[in-house]
């Protein structure tokens, strides 16, 4: 039974352009779209399932983000921090990164993401690159096509 | 490398308010990178009156990966390996955010004590324990909880070992010795 899971969240995962990650995850994903496998557990003893979705959820299992696209990543809004304090905006905030100051004294420009969170470049772009959603509010950056 | 500037700002404003949340980060030893956690039982759960340590170690990645948690007081919760106090919990793994927060990660193991998810077991023994005996399931929590989790005050020490028929004098002398540790303590005042 937990192949059938696997294959099929595996062709989920592949539909939308998730990288195959280890099965702890691909079970919490299926916990969370319960529409997408209509009740796979109907047939099973709890027992039963228990004991082989607990064997499995043992594992260690590792965190394995997918980045931005490079290009995605490439072509992300600069704001001018000048520009920034004439229209007095974000003035004070902190960079949810490194909670430094979002602007402080050598900063020229910071990054804006699509859903319009701001941050330092640096910072945004060494999280990209590791994962592609906003640290803020998930929203789901464009992904290299293959 | 671990960005140690964030951490330290991280410990300052955690500690700053462990009036309000109960939740202290304090470290292990002299390096930033192995951290204590320590989160009150919630009211109204069987971890209600323990006090949670939890071992906090930060990877170089840190905090664009995932700080590494695991319980170090025993625990008995569906998410929460009773042998190795491993936590399933998404925040630690895959959904993890730099803008999140030692704090914050904390203050989300507290909720998953409030609220176990048996459909996504840890502890294989527990989480069945608590969909088919849930009374069983929250004694042993709470007999747990009671046993590992309740850290006695000094007076506290004394009387319980003074109530299994040891005289005070005793008592205080042999706490003393063994650095208040009443385990140790009641051992010597047996053997000796």
């Amino acid at each position: 039974m937990i192949g059938d899971i696997e294959l099929k969240t595996l062709s989920i995962l592949h539909e939308n352009h998730e990288r195959p990650k280890r099965i702890p995850i691909v079970l919490d994903i299926i916990h969370r779209i319960p529409q997408a496998i209509p009740n796979p557990y109907q047939n099973y003893y709890e027992d039963e399932l228990i004991e082989q979705v607990a064997g499995l959820s043992l594992e260690e299992s590792e965190f394995v983000p997918v980045p931005a696209s490079a290009y995605a990543i490439e072509a992300l809004e600069k704001v001018k921090v000048e520009k920034m304090i004439n229209m007095e905006e974000n003035v004070g905030e902190n960079c949810s990164i490194c909670f430094d100051m979002l602007i402080s004294e050598g900063i020229i420009e910071v990054t804006r993401m699509p859903c319009k969170h701001l941050f330092h470049g640096g910072c945004i772009v060494q999280w990209l690159e590791k994962n592609h959603v906003c640290p803020l509010c998930r929203f789901k950056m464009p992904l290299d096509k293959n | 490398m671990v960005d140690l500037a964030r951490v330290q700002k991280e410990l300052q404003e955690c500690n700053r308010d462990v009036g309000v949340s109960g939740i202290s980060v304090t470290l292990k030893g002299d390096s930033l990178t192995h951290l204590i956690g320590t989160i009150p039982g919630p009211l109204g759960t069987p971890y209600e009156g323990g006090s949670f340590k939890i071992d906090i170690t930060l990877t170089d990645g840190y905090p664009f990966e995932p700080p590494k948690m695991r319980f170090a007081t025993k625990v008995w919760h569906p998410n929460i390996s009773s042998q190795s106090g491993a936590i399933c919990l998404d925040i630690l793994k895959d959904q993890w955010s730099p803008a999140l927060t030692l704090k914050t990660a904390l203050l989300s193991i507290q909720a998953l004590l409030s609220a176990p998810e048996p459909d996504d077991p840890q502890d294989a023994v527990v989480a069945q324990q608590y969909l088919r005996d849930h009374q069983t399931f929250v004694g042993t929590a709470r007999y747990w909880t009671e046993t590992f989790a309740k850290t006695l005050g000094t007076e506290e020490k004394i009387q319980k070992l003074v109530e299994m028929g040891f005289p005070e004098a005793q008592v205080r002398s042999t706490l003393e010795a063994t650095g208040w540790d009443e385990n140790m303590a009641l051992e010597k005042l047996c053997s000796g």
